[in-house]
């Protein structure tokens, strides 16, 4: 499989009001294919974010990529320029956001957000002409409604003819990620980057969504990337999963094999921490993310690894292949027999 | 429609309170206002005499009911220094008054919300910096003093433009229409005249708008900032929303219905400014009539022009509020 | 996405095997390195102690202190600035720069007067407004809107008109005016405060009610109240002095910045200097009290 966007060995940092150098993104690399699934998975905090706004490009402006590539097809995305990369957004890649009532603007309607969005997308400027021209229009603007229905059809949405002209604050969480779902959607993308679109929604509302997303790409044999803390729900829907640790991918591999037998410490404190339906005893990771400016030369997650070793702090462990098309960076991987 | 009932029954209530509180200080506190008309050299019997034409020797339960019916049947009292009604006066100068308030207020929009926009749009370059220099400057600088530096200058010294007043002594005005020089000169397509009344308003109307110019920048900046860090923003630029259309529309119209609420604060100083603005370029309006009457204590008059400009300032207000629910679809919808 | 970026703030690394460990920094010095970071606060906070120290030391740093009163010296007047006279003098041949000085005191003298009566009647009346609610809140916030139904400058103007300008009646009308803004900013804060967890705790030991108004409530307000307190003194001043210009606020022979722009307006444009430098001298202050509320509200907003 060849893959579609392809993120190589990605620095990305800031720097601080006291001129200190940040590093946020420590040489990320991860790829996903045409059609395929893959879950970004990992504390929040550990740079999920920050890799879905460098794909995206909308990252803030202090936070820059001083190292890597990010392709997709064959062109570096770090090397466009603004007007390309505008191209793209919404038809190549496309974003589900994290907070579905924060993320419409609240004093316009949907059918009014849809509509600028289906006539302007990924242009760099419109002038007021350009603006006005399809307003004017009585069949664009009735092409435009059909099409924004459509969509609304699509996700599930009941009344689709009735939920245009409501304002965002009318829906609820459950609607308001349906609908920008569909906004996602509008543009015909190649890849969805969703992020935690379910977290910040009910248990049965995110079940919901989430099946909703899984349906939708594979029907339209879209890609993408799902971004959760929750590994059960990356289990479910991922073909491929990275694991993420302090701006580091620490594994990698297929969902099934990487979870049914993980080969980085984290990545088995991060399965033993969800919680199970058995009767077992609920186990967290002990301890917190560490300052991004204080991890030095070693292994982020040695403060935190019951099975650190004087070596973890030498130098940092290279994602290497650990068997069953998997890989892990840890300098014990081989030699832990660890339990999820 | 019942939002704005409401708001009338509300406005009523404090224009109601506010004539008792100006009726109260001007009758209550000391200083004897028909001795002060009258001059030191009024006898003891003028001073009778007057007060009881004025109604001043009645209880104040009576006075302030003569008041009140006299305000409904649009009878302000006579002014105690040039012995005519009040309501004449006001209703000479308020054209004058409403047409520098208005040109100046939309000065002060035309100017701040671009530049607000902008500054917040290339936050911490060099146009921002410059924007908030003028925006500090604005707030912070004494009308009257800015009032008199522009006059000297460009008036006194280099003579661009007229000094004082509305108008030449020796230029017939427009026939009245509207009220507004500007717009009844123009009905009667006499440019020259257009120009000749626009370059008397100029100087005025620039030095009031200064401050409220300098509060919309700033507070729309505020804003703009505010709302550009939310999630609908980066939703929609990860969507392919044009970055143009994005700002100017999107951004915008969230941010401005925020700063519409603080709006209304705008109008308070620009009154107050109108008052010294008016005095210093002799403009024939309601502030300078009611600084005039204030130096000469012509308590009536003073009664009048406080309830009008605290009618008009309520006015503006409600006018602020309704355009806010109508900006703004969370109100009108009855939610938070 | 929010949470991907660290705090600013976030604890500073130990030793590297001990891991990170974060360090107590006490509040105050993190706020005055924060103030300290930024230029234009600084700027500001230097304008504010300069007036402070005029206006306590002016009669002793003026070079001709004399000149501040209702003296002559029709030797010398209307000469423009020079060494011997920086500021120029006036009609009346009066050192300006001793009179801009000496004048600091004035203006500051009604700002504080003003700031402490209406903080003193505002404060408390917001918070009892806000606490108790009811009838009594309604009325209370009532009486606030009438008093907010005029603007400030033309309400202050009436006031000083019908009582007599002189500096009490400046006081006290612009303090009329100004207390509803500090009621309406402690009704606000309280209303919010209020609700907050630590009250009701209060409320269940069984503290009583005036107490917790002022003893969980009024600490809550200060970061707030002094940053309005800081921003207000320059508007304050501003009145002030238009008051004085329009002849209704402090009265000649008294050095009012207000009163001098006046009383400069007739020698326009010929002799400048006699309305510019106390302009400037407004101007320059209101900008110091601006720009150190608005660091302070930076400082004190970002903390909470």
């Amino acid at each position: 499989m060849s893959s579609l966007l392809a993120v190589d060995n990605l620095e990305i940092g800031y720097r601080d009001t006291d001129g200190v150098d940040v590093t946020l993104l420590r040489g990320i690399s991860l790829s996903v294919a045409r059609g395929e699934i893959i879950a970004l998975v990992g504390e929040s905090g550990c740079g999920k974010s920050v890799t879905a706004k460098a794909i995206l490009g909308v990252l803030p402006d202090n936070l820059k990529a001083h190292r890597g590539t990010i392709r997709y097809e064959d062109r570096n995305l770090l090397e466009l320029d603004e007007a390309a990369y505008q191209a793209m957004r919404g038809r190549a890649f496309t974003l589900v956001p994290q907070h579905p009532l924060s993320s419409l603007n609240p004093v316009f309607t949907v059918g009014e957000q849809f509509f600028d969005l289906i006539a302007f997308q990924g242009r760099t400027h419109v002038g007021i002409i350009d603006y006005w021209r399809p307003r004017l229009s009585a069949s664009r603007r009735r092409a435009i409604r059909t099409r924004t229905i459509d969509a609304l059809r699509e996700v599930s949405l009941p009344s689709p003819e009735e939920l245009v002209d409501r304002y965002p604050l009318q829906l609820s969480g459950g609607q308001s990620q349906r609908v920008l779902i569909a906004m996602a959607l509008v543009g015909d993308p190649q890849i969805v980057i969703a992020d935690e679109p379910g977290t910040a929604l009910d248990v049965t509302i995110e079940a919901q969504i989430n099946d909703l997303l899984l349906e939708r790409v594979q029907a339209r044999q879209t890609s993408m990337i799902y971004i959760t803390h929750d590994l059960g729900i990356a289990s479910q829907l991922a073909d491929r999963v990275y694991v993420m640790y302090a701006g580091r991918v620490v594994e990698e591999g297929p969902t099934a094999t990487v979870f049914a037998t993980p080969r980085h410490p984290y990545t088995a404190g991060l399965l033993r921490a969800v919680p199970k339906v058995t009767d077992e005893p609920f186990e967290g990771i002990p301890g917190t993310l560490p300052d991004p400016k204080a991890i030095g030369q070693g292994c982020a997650f040695r403060w935190r690894c019951p099975f650190a070793i004087n070596a973890c702090a030498e130098s940092v462990p290279p994602l290497s292949d650990v068997g069953d098309g998997r890989r892990a960076a840890c300098v014990r991987a081989t030699e832990l027999e660890l339990v999820a | 429609m019942r939002f704005i009932f409401r708001r009338m029954i509300e406005l009523a209530v404090v224009m109601f309170g506010l004539s008792v509180l100006i009726f109260v200080i001007s009758r209550v506190l000391p200083g004897d206002p028909v001795r002060f008309a009258l001059g030191p050299q009024a006898t003891e019997e003028q001073i009778a005499q007057l007060s009881r034409e004025m109604g001043l020797d009645q209880p104040l339960v009576v006075q302030y009911w003569r008041l009140i019916k006299g305000l409904f049947q649009g009878d302000l009292g006579v002014s105690l220094t040039t012995f005519r009604p009040i309501a004449g006066d006001l209703a000479t100068f308020l054209p004058a008054s409403l047409e520098l308030a208005l040109f100046s207020m939309s000065l002060a929009i035309l100017v701040g919300v671009p530049l607000g926009v902008m500054t917040a749009v290339h936050r911490n370059s060099s146009r921002d910096y410059i924007g908030r220099a003028v925006a500090f400057s604005g707030v912070a600088i004494p009308v009257f003093w800015f009032a008199l530096l522009v006059q000297a200058l460009l008036s006194f010294q280099w003579r661009i433009f007229p000094p004082l007043g509305r108008i030449d002594a020796d230029v017939r005005p427009p026939p009245h229409v509207t009220g507004s020089f500007l717009i009844d000169s123009l009905l009667v397509f006499d440019i020259g005249l257009f120009f000749h009344v626009l370059s008397f308003l100029i100087l005025p109307a620039v030095v009031l708008a200064a401050s409220p110019m300098a509060m919309i920048l700033r507070l729309l900046r505020a804003s703009m900032i505010d709302e550009m860090g939310k999630d609908y923003v980066l939703t929609a630029r990860a969507n392919g929303m044009p970055r143009n259309l994005l700002i100017h529309k999107y951004v915008l119209r969230n941010a401005f219905s925020a700063t519409l609420t603080i709006i209304g604060l705008l109008f308070g100083f620009f009154i107050g400014g109108a008052f010294i603005v008016e005095t210093v370029f002799s403009w024939p309006g309601i502030g300078r009539y009611g600084v005039r009457a204030l130096q000469f204590k012509d308590f009536n008059a003073i009664i009048a022009v406080t309830l009008l400009v605290g009618l008009a300032y309520a006015a503006a207000n409600t006018v602020v509020a309704v355009l806010y629910g109508w900006l703004d679809p969370r109100l009108r919808l009855g939610r938070r | 996405m929010t949470n991907d970026i660290p705090a600013r703030d976030s604890p500073i690394a130990g030793g590297v095997e001990d891991g990170p460990v974060s360090v107590e920094v006490p509040a105050w010095r993190i706020a005055v390195a924060t103030l300290g970071k930024s230029p234009l606060s600084m700027v500001g906070l230097g304008i504010v102690l300069l007036i402070l120290v005029l206006a306590i030391f002016g009669p002793w740093i003026a070079p001709f202190p004399d000149d501040a009163g209702a003296t002559v010296n029709f030797a010398e007047r209307l000469q423009p600035p020079s060494w011997k006279h920086w500021f120029g003098t006036d009609i009346v041949g009066r050192d300006v720069l001793s009179r801009v000085i000496v004048g600091a005191r004035i203006s500051m003298m009604i700002a504080a007067f003003v700031i402490v009566l209406a903080v003193l009647i505002g404060v408390p009346i917001g918070i009892i407004a806000a606490y108790w609610g009811g009838w009594l809140g309604n009325i209370l916030m009532r009486i606030n809107e009438v008093f907010l139904a005029i603007p400030s400058l033309v309400f202050v103007l009436a006031v000083a008109a019908l009582l007599g300008p002189s500096l009490p009646v400046v006081i006290a009308a612009i303090a009329l005016a100004w207390w509803t803004w500090f009621a309406r900013l402690a009704y606000g804060e309280a209303l919010h405060i209020k609700e907050e967890q630590f009250v009701e705790a209060a409320q269940v030991s069984g503290a009583g009610g005036l107490r917790i108004a002022f003893t969980e409530i009024l600490p809550n307000l200060t970061s707030v109240l002094v940053v309005k307190i800081t921003l207000d003194i320059g508007y304050v001043i501003l009145l002030g002095a238009a008051l004085g210009f329009l002849g209704l606020g402090v009265q000649p022979p008294d050095p009012e910045w207000g009163i001098m722009v006046a009383e400069g307006r007739d020698q326009l444009p010929n002799a400048w200097w006699l309305t510019t430098f106390p302009g400037l001298a407004i101007f320059v202050t209101v900008i110091g009290f601006n720009l150190l509320g608005d660091g302070l509200n930076d400082l004190l907003g970002a903390r909470q």
